[in-house]
């Protein structure tokens, strides 16, 4: 019965797990996507062009409670969160200040993607904060690789075939 | 791309199972609403992504994009969210199971006294506490849990163990669940405190040569045996000794010094509760108390209070005590105890009472293991108006 209970539990992780796992991969693609129909001046699917922006745009919650979580951790004020783990583990470091300037980069990307007023602006962005866009894809890509490691490994411990 | 087809057929097959179940009951019909809403949202995506997807595979797309590594990597992204929205969708079956379960308890007359019996017990519950703000669908299977997978979509659910099904007096242990369902609510202000209180003193008394361990266990604490510790002092908040005591009953196993993965040590969880209690005790229940307190004493002879080991000294879980009660306040069960203990329990005379009340009445009298009393009660409780 007990093991019955872990099921549940083990899922309930695992579903939070997914979702946040899911939101960065999506969050990749639509900057990957959106990059791809700027830069080739596709821009007449506006829908479709915002509907990317608001994907992107949904990890800034996360990434700012990340840096909360990892100000706290870093001061000893707070033991290291699941998030903050997962951050170390994508990362491949400890070091508070690299961690804490790649989260800043990042967010200070999604809040100028985020605040465009006109699609046209966005050409701006992409061409002239390359490295900058370059930056952000380069911290979800790691997130989203250890997200998936994650989930893969608990959910091949409870839907083993 | 053969991963959409499939998880768009896995979609259609949760669906249909949903449409073909029976509305047995209201909390049933809410249940079966809210799989079908996040089934509808996993649909909106999956369309969404299988859109995405044909658009970076045609030829004028690909030939912008410039760069291969970005379209290798936007691929790969795809199958990463297809297979963690598969991951949702076995989540979902694992639901499909629990319904399937509970159509089939309507199928026994003596079942369907314990549901509705549990339905009141629930709405009884949802009086005392008004934090609770989602619907909650109840049901019995093979273990005790709680599971808020559908939150968003308003639904909580909920399972008492089927083993307990006409043992009305082990349903107190459902408190402990609702507990998980109300952590959210007090969980910043006691992780603050945690913080600022406890935290610190775990760091400062790592046994010698015990740090790489430590420092695992101290995670732990604030990922999920806080919560843990908070759900049984809630429960205890509510039931009072009645939940201690199934509590022990129920979760006693030969290991009671270490904690695992999900849950404190057992003798954490036992001394925290008992420690709430004593607090603010109640002369109506002083008594059972101090025979509980032998009673557990006898079955951890071995640990004396000053033994209870790192991270679990008696310290920190005094500390976790007086924060659970700054913030959610002395045991509720004060308002009531001195009706219950005049309960009548007679197996022909049974008062009608809340059935929280009529619960752990039962738990704190000798009849709890008097199948005809529990079947009684069940009884007086379902016909309760």
């Amino acid at each position: 019965m007990i093991a019955r209970r872990k099921y549940w539990e083990q899922l309930t992780e695992l579903w939070d797990l997914s979702e946040t796992a899911s939101m960065i991969s999506e969050a990749l693609l639509s900057l990957i996507t959106l990059k791809a129909f700027i830069l080739g001046e596709a821009m007449e699917d506006t829908t479709f062009i915002r509907e990317l922006l608001r994907r992107v745009s949904r990890c800034h919650n996360f990434l700012e409670k990340l840096i909360q979580e990892l100000h706290l951790y870093a001061q000893s004020k707070a033991s290291e969160s699941p998030l903050v783990s997962i951050l170390i583990e994508a990362l491949g470091t400890e070091d508070y200040e690299i961690l804490h300037s790649t989260l800043e980069k990042a967010l200070s990307s999604i809040n100028t993607i985020k605040n465009v007023s006109e699609l046209s602006e966005l050409i701006n962005i992409f061409t002239k904060k390359e490295k900058e866009i370059e930056a952000l894809k380069s911290l979800l890509e790691s997130l989203s690789e250890t997200l998936t490691k994650k989930t893969g490994k608990l959910a091949s411990e409870l839907f083993t075939f | 791309m053969e991963e959409i087809i499939e998880l768009e057929s896995i979609y259609h097959a949760i669906t249909d199972y949903v449409n073909s179940l029976p509305d047995l009951d209201t909390m049933f019909t809410k249940l079966k609403h809210a799989v079908l809403k996040r089934v509808e949202s996993e649909t909106r995506n999956l369309n969404w992504i299988s859109n995405t997807f044909k658009i970076l595979i045609s030829n004028k797309i690909l030939s912008r994009m410039g760069k291969r590594e970005d379209y290798q990597l936007a691929h790969a992204e795809i199958a990463r969210i297809l297979s963690h929205m598969k991951t949702r969708a076995q989540g979902l079956t694992g639901i499909l199971n629990l319904m399937n379960s509970h159509a089939n308890l309507y199928s026994n007359e003596k079942n369907l006294l314990a549901l509705r019996s549990l339905n009141k017990y629930i709405m009884d519950i949802r009086q005392i506490e008004p934090l609770i703000n989602n619907d909650l669908f109840c049901t019995f299977s093979d273990a005790y849990f709680m599971t808020p997978i559908l939150k968003n979509e308003g639904i909580v659910v909920l399972s008492l163990a089927l083993y307990d099904i006409f043992k009305v007096w082990k349903w107190i242990l459902l408190l402990h669940e609702i507990g998980h369902i109300i952590y959210p609510y007090y969980k910043s202000k006691l992780v603050s405190k945690f913080r600022n209180r406890i935290l610190p003193l775990l760091n400062e008394t790592v046994p010698r040569g015990y740090e790489q361990q430590a420092s695992v266990l101290i995670k732990l604490w604030e990922r999920e045996w806080l919560e843990e510790i908070f759900s049984d002092l809630y429960a205890t908040s509510l039931g009072g000794l009645a939940y201690t005591k199934a509590f022990i009953i129920e979760a006693y196993s030969g290991e009671v010094s270490e904690g695992t993965q999900f849950h404190p040590a057992l003798i954490a969880r036992v001394y925290s509760q008992m420690e709430y209690i004593s607090n603010s005790s109640s002369g109506a229940i002083s008594q059972q108390l101090n025979d509980t307190k032998t009673a557990w004493n006898r079955f951890v002879q071995s640990l004396s209070e000053t033994e209870y080991p790192y991270p679990f000294t008696i310290d920190v879980l005094d500390e976790i005590v007086n924060m659970f009660t700054e913030l959610v306040g002395k045991p509720r069960y004060l308002d009531y105890i001195n009706d219950i203990t005049t309960i009548s329990l007679e197996a022909d005379k049974i008062e009608r009472k809340s059935p929280l009340r009529l619960i752990i009445a039962l738990n704190l009298s000798s009849s709890k293991y008097d199948s005809e009393v529990n079947q009684k009660i069940l009884k007086v409780i379902a016909e309760d108006r």
